[in-house]
Protein backbone atom coordinates (compact mmCIF):
# COMPACT_ATOMS: atom_id res chain seq x y z
CA UNK A 1 0.00 0.00 0.00
CA UNK A 2 1.46 3.27 -0.94
CA UNK A 3 1.63 5.76 2.05
CA UNK A 4 -1.82 7.99 2.22
CA UNK A 5 -2.18 11.81 2.18
CA UNK A 6 -2.69 12.89 5.91
CA UNK A 7 -5.11 16.00 5.39
CA UNK A 8 -3.95 18.04 8.77
CA UNK A 9 -0.20 19.11 8.72
CA UNK A 10 1.04 18.41 5.82
CA UNK A 11 4.18 19.74 5.75
CA UNK A 12 5.08 18.16 8.87
CA UNK A 13 3.70 14.70 7.83
CA UNK A 14 5.14 15.19 4.38
CA UNK A 15 8.37 15.39 5.81
CA UNK A 16 8.07 12.21 7.91
CA UNK A 17 7.19 10.50 4.92
CA UNK A 18 10.10 11.45 3.02
CA UNK A 19 12.35 10.70 6.10
CA UNK A 20 11.05 7.41 5.91
CA UNK A 21 11.52 6.92 2.15
CA UNK A 22 15.19 7.86 2.24
CA UNK A 23 15.85 5.38 5.60
CA UNK A 24 13.91 2.61 3.68
CA UNK A 25 15.61 2.59 0.80
CA UNK A 26 17.83 -0.12 -0.44
CA UNK A 27 15.69 -2.30 2.01
CA UNK A 28 13.46 -5.26 0.33
CA UNK A 29 10.94 -3.88 -0.52
CA UNK A 30 8.35 -5.61 1.92
CA UNK A 31 10.30 -4.83 4.73
CA UNK A 32 10.24 -1.44 3.51
CA UNK A 33 6.58 -0.87 2.54
CA UNK A 34 5.45 -2.11 6.15
CA UNK A 35 8.29 0.64 7.57
CA UNK A 36 6.30 3.24 5.33
CA UNK A 37 2.52 1.53 5.89
CA UNK A 38 2.54 1.53 9.22
CA UNK A 39 4.36 5.24 9.86
CA UNK A 40 1.38 6.59 7.22
CA UNK A 41 -1.29 4.75 9.76
CA UNK A 42 0.45 6.38 12.84
CA UNK A 43 0.48 10.04 10.56
CA UNK A 44 -3.05 9.83 10.12
CA UNK A 45 -4.16 8.63 13.57
CA UNK A 46 -2.21 11.34 14.92
CA UNK A 47 -3.83 13.79 13.04
CA UNK A 48 -7.24 11.95 13.72
CA UNK A 49 -6.54 12.33 17.55
CA UNK A 50 -5.19 15.97 17.39
CA UNK A 51 -8.64 16.91 15.72
CA UNK A 52 -10.47 15.38 18.43
CA UNK A 53 -8.42 16.75 20.97
CA UNK A 54 -9.01 20.54 19.22
CA UNK A 55 -4.85 20.59 18.44
CA UNK A 56 -4.26 23.73 16.54
CA UNK A 57 -2.59 22.12 13.21
CA UNK A 58 0.55 24.24 14.24
CA UNK A 59 1.05 22.58 17.25
CA UNK A 60 -0.07 19.15 16.07
CA UNK A 61 2.88 19.83 13.33
CA UNK A 62 5.23 20.58 15.69
CA UNK A 63 4.34 17.19 17.52
CA UNK A 64 4.70 15.24 14.30
CA UNK A 65 8.65 16.39 13.49
CA UNK A 66 9.44 15.96 17.13
CA UNK A 67 8.12 12.75 17.24
CA UNK A 68 10.40 12.17 13.54
CA UNK A 69 13.46 13.72 14.87
CA UNK A 70 13.22 11.93 18.37
CA UNK A 71 13.63 8.42 16.35
CA UNK A 72 15.94 9.10 13.64
CA UNK A 73 18.60 7.55 15.24
CA UNK A 74 16.67 4.57 16.15
CA UNK A 75 15.73 4.61 12.04
CA UNK A 76 19.27 4.74 11.42
CA UNK A 77 20.45 1.67 13.96
CA UNK A 78 16.99 0.10 12.58
CA UNK A 79 17.73 0.61 8.93
CA UNK A 80 22.06 -0.36 9.75
CA UNK A 81 20.46 -4.17 11.60
CA UNK A 82 18.07 -4.34 8.32
CA UNK A 83 20.79 -4.37 5.81
CA UNK A 84 23.09 -6.70 7.70
CA UNK A 85 20.25 -8.67 8.43
CA UNK A 86 19.62 -9.09 4.53
CA UNK A 87 23.16 -8.23 2.73
CA UNK A 88 24.47 -10.54 0.29
CA UNK A 89 27.55 -13.12 0.75
CA UNK A 90 29.63 -10.70 -1.07
CA UNK A 91 28.48 -7.56 -0.15
CA UNK A 92 29.81 -8.95 3.68
CA UNK A 93 32.73 -10.01 2.73
CA UNK A 94 33.32 -6.45 0.49
CA UNK A 95 32.78 -5.15 3.98
CA UNK A 96 35.05 -6.94 6.20
CA UNK A 97 37.84 -6.48 3.13
CA UNK A 98 37.11 -2.86 3.70
CA UNK A 99 38.26 -3.27 7.31
CA UNK A 100 41.01 -4.77 6.75
CA UNK A 101 42.10 -1.77 4.21
CA UNK A 102 42.67 0.52 6.85
CA UNK A 103 45.65 -1.78 8.52
CA UNK A 104 46.93 -1.36 5.03
CA UNK A 105 46.84 2.38 4.75
CA UNK A 106 47.88 2.84 7.95
CA UNK A 107 51.45 0.61 6.50
CA UNK A 108 51.47 2.53 3.70
CA UNK A 109 51.11 6.19 4.75
CA UNK A 110 54.33 5.02 7.93
CA UNK A 111 55.97 4.05 4.93
CA UNK A 112 55.40 6.80 2.72
CA UNK A 113 56.23 8.81 6.05
CA UNK A 114 59.66 7.13 6.45
CA UNK A 115 60.37 7.24 2.57
CA UNK A 116 59.85 11.04 2.57
CA UNK A 117 61.73 11.94 6.19
CA UNK A 118 64.86 9.92 4.33
CA UNK A 119 64.92 11.82 1.22
CA UNK A 120 64.19 15.00 3.44
CA UNK A 121 67.32 13.87 5.55
CA UNK A 122 69.20 13.33 2.76
CA UNK A 123 68.60 16.14 0.47
CA UNK A 124 69.48 18.60 3.55
CA UNK A 125 72.62 16.70 4.41
CA UNK A 126 74.04 16.75 0.91
CA UNK A 127 72.72 19.80 -0.54
CA UNK A 128 73.66 22.10 2.52
CA UNK A 129 75.55 20.48 5.22
CA UNK A 130 75.57 22.08 8.54
CA UNK A 131 78.04 24.43 7.60
CA UNK A 132 76.30 26.07 4.93
CA UNK A 133 74.15 29.25 5.42
CA UNK A 134 70.80 27.35 4.03
CA UNK A 135 70.78 24.61 6.10
CA UNK A 136 68.31 24.59 8.66
CA UNK A 137 69.06 23.07 12.19
CA UNK A 138 66.08 22.26 13.53
CA UNK A 139 64.23 21.17 10.68
CA UNK A 140 67.45 18.83 9.75
CA UNK A 141 66.96 17.47 13.75
CA UNK A 142 63.49 17.37 13.12
CA UNK A 143 63.42 15.48 9.69
CA UNK A 144 65.95 13.02 11.32
CA UNK A 145 63.43 12.69 14.34
CA UNK A 146 60.82 11.82 11.63
CA UNK A 147 63.09 9.56 10.04
CA UNK A 148 63.40 8.21 13.52
CA UNK A 149 60.06 7.60 14.79
CA UNK A 150 58.31 6.64 11.22
CA UNK A 151 60.91 3.52 11.49
CA UNK A 152 60.02 2.80 15.21
CA UNK A 153 56.25 3.39 14.26
CA UNK A 154 56.59 0.44 11.16
CA UNK A 155 58.83 -1.77 13.59
CA UNK A 156 56.20 -1.48 16.01
CA UNK A 157 53.58 -2.26 13.92
CA UNK A 158 54.78 -5.14 12.49
CA UNK A 159 53.80 -7.01 15.82
CA UNK A 160 50.25 -7.06 16.66
CA UNK A 161 50.35 -6.97 20.51
CA UNK A 162 52.95 -3.12 19.87
CA UNK A 163 51.18 -1.84 16.82
CA UNK A 164 48.84 0.88 18.86
CA UNK A 165 51.93 2.16 20.09
CA UNK A 166 53.27 2.04 16.61
CA UNK A 167 49.90 4.38 15.37
CA UNK A 168 51.30 7.08 17.74
CA UNK A 169 54.52 6.84 17.12
CA UNK A 170 53.55 7.57 13.29
CA UNK A 171 51.83 10.71 14.90
CA UNK A 172 55.30 11.95 16.37
CA UNK A 173 56.94 11.38 13.08
CA UNK A 174 54.17 12.91 10.66
CA UNK A 175 54.03 15.89 12.99
CA UNK A 176 58.07 15.86 13.02
CA UNK A 177 58.18 15.76 9.43
CA UNK A 178 55.23 18.13 8.14
CA UNK A 179 55.72 21.21 10.88
CA UNK A 180 59.65 21.22 10.74
CA UNK A 181 61.17 19.13 8.33
CA UNK A 182 59.52 20.66 5.59
CA UNK A 183 61.54 23.76 6.44
CA UNK A 184 64.59 22.27 6.12
CA UNK A 185 64.08 21.38 2.60
CA UNK A 186 62.44 24.71 1.88
CA UNK A 187 65.79 26.20 3.01
CA UNK A 188 67.76 23.63 0.86
CA UNK A 189 65.83 23.20 -1.93
CA UNK A 190 65.23 26.27 -4.30
CA UNK A 191 62.40 24.28 -6.25
CA UNK A 192 60.92 23.59 -3.01
CA UNK A 193 60.83 27.32 -1.53
CA UNK A 194 58.96 28.15 -5.02
CA UNK A 195 56.80 25.68 -4.57
CA UNK A 196 56.07 26.77 -1.15
CA UNK A 197 56.18 30.84 -1.96
CA UNK A 198 54.35 30.24 -5.25
CA UNK A 199 50.72 28.33 -3.12
CA UNK A 200 49.46 30.85 -0.44
CA UNK A 201 47.40 27.65 0.73
CA UNK A 202 50.25 25.54 1.40
CA UNK A 203 50.60 26.18 5.12
CA UNK A 204 47.27 25.70 5.78
CA UNK A 205 47.15 22.40 3.71
CA UNK A 206 50.04 21.08 5.41
CA UNK A 207 48.17 22.29 8.81
CA UNK A 208 45.61 20.65 7.57
CA UNK A 209 47.62 17.12 6.06
CA UNK A 210 48.79 16.96 10.15
CA UNK A 211 45.17 17.38 11.82
CA UNK A 212 44.06 14.40 9.00
CA UNK A 213 46.70 12.30 9.56
CA UNK A 214 46.87 12.69 13.44
CA UNK A 215 43.19 11.88 13.84
CA UNK A 216 43.91 8.47 11.18
CA UNK A 217 46.66 7.46 13.38
CA UNK A 218 45.00 8.36 16.54
CA UNK A 219 41.81 6.02 15.50
CA UNK A 220 43.83 3.34 14.29
CA UNK A 221 46.12 3.38 18.36
CA UNK A 222 42.46 3.46 19.41
CA UNK A 223 41.53 0.21 17.30
CA UNK A 224 44.57 -1.74 18.00
CA UNK A 225 44.61 -0.62 21.33
CA UNK A 226 44.51 -4.14 23.57
CA UNK A 227 41.05 -5.05 25.27
CA UNK A 228 41.10 -4.86 29.27
CA UNK A 229 41.07 -8.66 29.53
CA UNK A 230 44.02 -8.68 27.36
CA UNK A 231 45.64 -6.08 29.28
CA UNK A 232 45.21 -8.43 32.49
CA UNK A 233 46.38 -11.26 30.98
CA UNK A 234 49.56 -9.70 30.18
CA UNK A 235 50.01 -7.71 33.86
CA UNK A 236 49.43 -11.66 35.10
CA UNK A 237 51.84 -12.76 32.92
CA UNK A 238 54.00 -10.46 33.93
CA UNK A 239 53.48 -11.29 37.91
CA UNK A 240 53.79 -15.32 37.11
CA UNK A 241 57.36 -14.19 35.16
CA UNK A 242 58.67 -12.21 38.31
CA UNK A 243 57.49 -14.98 40.56
CA UNK A 244 59.36 -17.39 38.69
CA UNK A 245 62.47 -15.49 38.52
CA UNK A 246 62.10 -14.68 42.63
CA UNK A 247 61.84 -18.59 43.06
CA UNK A 248 64.70 -18.78 41.14
CA UNK A 249 66.95 -16.91 42.43
CA UNK A 250 66.11 -17.88 46.31
CA UNK A 251 66.69 -21.10 44.80
CA UNK A 252 70.07 -20.55 43.51
CA UNK A 253 70.78 -18.40 46.56
CA UNK A 254 70.27 -21.47 48.67
CA UNK A 255 73.52 -23.08 48.65
CA UNK A 256 75.18 -19.95 49.33
CA UNK A 257 73.36 -19.73 52.48
CA UNK A 258 73.82 -23.26 53.60
CA UNK A 259 77.71 -22.53 52.45
CA UNK A 260 78.00 -19.27 54.62
CA UNK A 261 77.03 -21.13 57.80
CA UNK A 262 79.17 -23.74 57.21
CA UNK A 263 81.76 -21.29 57.26
CA UNK A 264 80.97 -19.28 59.90
CA UNK A 265 80.60 -22.64 61.88
CA UNK B 1 23.02 2.21 21.90
CA UNK B 2 22.78 0.20 25.16
CA UNK B 3 23.42 -3.18 25.30
CA UNK B 4 21.39 -5.40 26.88
CA UNK B 5 22.10 -9.15 28.93
CA UNK B 6 20.44 -11.85 27.35
CA UNK B 7 17.30 -12.63 29.16
CA UNK B 8 15.95 -9.11 29.82
CA UNK B 9 14.14 -6.04 29.08
CA UNK B 10 14.53 -2.91 28.31
CA UNK B 11 12.58 0.03 30.19
CA UNK B 12 10.65 0.33 27.57
CA UNK B 13 9.77 -2.91 26.34
CA UNK B 14 8.20 -3.73 29.65
CA UNK B 15 5.84 -0.22 29.36
CA UNK B 16 4.96 -1.74 26.16
CA UNK B 17 4.07 -5.33 27.55
CA UNK B 18 2.09 -3.34 30.42
CA UNK B 19 0.39 -1.15 28.00
CA UNK B 20 -0.36 -4.04 24.85
CA UNK B 21 -1.96 -6.00 27.91
CA UNK B 22 -3.76 -3.61 29.02
CA UNK B 23 -5.18 -2.34 25.84
CA UNK B 24 -5.47 -6.05 24.10
CA UNK B 25 -7.62 -7.02 27.25
CA UNK B 26 -10.34 -3.87 26.35
CA UNK B 27 -9.89 -4.18 22.71
CA UNK B 28 -8.84 -7.38 21.57
CA UNK B 29 -5.46 -5.64 19.95
CA UNK B 30 -3.48 -2.59 19.48
CA UNK B 31 -1.64 -0.65 16.95
CA UNK B 32 1.48 1.66 17.20
CA UNK B 33 -0.35 4.65 17.47
CA UNK B 34 -2.74 3.92 20.61
CA UNK B 35 0.62 2.15 22.08
CA UNK B 36 1.65 5.67 21.94
CA UNK B 37 -0.75 7.25 23.27
CA UNK B 38 -0.89 5.00 25.82
CA UNK B 39 2.47 5.25 26.78
CA UNK B 40 2.46 9.07 26.86
CA UNK B 41 -0.47 8.99 29.15
CA UNK B 42 1.77 6.93 31.96
CA UNK B 43 4.88 8.72 32.54
CA UNK B 44 4.34 12.93 33.66
CA UNK B 45 4.66 15.24 31.22
CA UNK B 46 5.98 12.66 28.53
CA UNK B 47 5.47 13.47 25.04
CA UNK B 48 3.97 10.83 22.00
CA UNK B 49 7.06 7.64 21.52
CA UNK B 50 9.43 8.69 18.71
CA UNK B 51 8.55 7.08 15.60
CA UNK B 52 12.02 5.01 15.44
CA UNK B 53 11.93 4.40 18.66
CA UNK B 54 8.19 3.10 19.08
CA UNK B 55 8.46 0.77 15.56
CA UNK B 56 11.99 -0.51 16.12
CA UNK B 57 11.36 -1.53 19.39
CA UNK B 58 7.83 -2.91 18.03
CA UNK B 59 9.46 -4.69 14.95
CA UNK B 60 12.91 -6.28 17.82
CA UNK B 61 10.18 -7.43 19.92
CA UNK B 62 8.15 -9.17 17.33
CA UNK B 63 11.20 -10.85 15.80
CA UNK B 64 11.75 -12.31 19.51
CA UNK B 65 8.17 -13.20 19.41
CA UNK B 66 7.08 -11.36 22.53
CA UNK B 67 4.55 -9.93 20.13
CA UNK B 68 1.83 -11.28 17.32
CA UNK B 69 1.76 -8.67 14.78
CA UNK B 70 -0.73 -8.79 11.27
CA UNK B 71 -2.29 -6.35 9.19
CA UNK B 72 -5.68 -5.31 9.13
CA UNK B 73 -8.15 -6.33 6.62
CA UNK B 74 -7.32 -3.77 3.99
CA UNK B 75 -11.66 -3.74 3.39
CA UNK B 76 -11.79 -2.44 6.96
CA UNK B 77 -9.32 0.04 6.59
CA UNK B 78 -10.69 1.81 3.30
CA UNK B 79 -14.55 1.35 4.55
CA UNK B 80 -13.24 3.09 7.75
CA UNK B 81 -11.38 5.88 5.73
CA UNK B 82 -7.65 5.54 7.03
CA UNK B 83 -5.09 3.59 6.18
CA UNK B 84 -4.81 0.12 7.43
CA UNK B 85 -3.20 -0.51 10.50
CA UNK B 86 -0.49 -3.14 11.78
CA UNK B 87 -2.47 -4.96 14.97
CA UNK B 88 -0.52 -6.11 18.21
CA UNK B 89 -1.11 -8.73 20.49
CA UNK B 90 0.94 -9.87 23.68
CA UNK B 91 1.90 -13.28 22.81
CA UNK B 92 2.01 -16.01 25.63
CA UNK B 93 5.92 -15.14 25.59
CA UNK B 94 5.40 -11.76 25.99
CA UNK B 95 3.19 -12.40 28.67
CA UNK B 96 5.71 -14.69 30.55
CA UNK B 97 8.97 -12.34 30.32
CA UNK B 98 6.59 -9.30 31.56
CA UNK B 99 5.67 -11.45 34.47
CA UNK B 100 9.77 -12.31 34.80
CA UNK B 101 10.76 -8.38 34.04
CA UNK B 102 8.19 -7.77 36.86
CA UNK B 103 8.70 -9.84 39.58
CA UNK B 104 12.65 -8.63 39.51
CA UNK B 105 13.48 -12.35 38.45
CA UNK B 106 15.33 -13.38 34.89
CA UNK B 107 12.93 -14.44 32.40
CA UNK B 108 12.31 -18.16 32.91
CA UNK B 109 12.66 -19.30 28.67
CA UNK B 110 15.90 -18.54 27.74
CA UNK B 111 15.15 -20.04 24.49
CA UNK B 112 12.64 -17.53 23.57
CA UNK B 113 14.36 -14.52 24.57
CA UNK B 114 17.85 -15.13 23.26
CA UNK B 115 16.84 -14.60 20.40
CA UNK B 116 16.40 -10.85 21.08
CA UNK B 117 19.46 -10.54 23.33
Amino acid sequence: MSVAPVSAAPAAAGTVRAWCEWYTRGLPEPLAAERRDEVASDLHEHAAWAAEQGIAERDLGRGIRLRMLGGALADLSWRRQQLRAHETAEATALRRNARGGLPVLAYTLALLVLVASGGVVLRVLLGTGPGSAAFHAQGAASAVLALAASACALALMARRRTRWVGALWAIVAVYCLLRYGTKALVHASATSSQLVYSAAAWDTFGKLLIVGLTLFFLGMAVRWAPSRREMDRGVRAVARASTHVSAQASRVGEPLAVSREAVGG
Amino acid sequence: MARRRPGTLFPLEIEILECGIALQSSDGDFYGFALAKALAGRADGKGLTAHGTLYKALARMTDAGLLDAVWEDAALAEAAGRPRRRLYTVSGEGVRAHQAATAGAPAAAPSGLAAFA
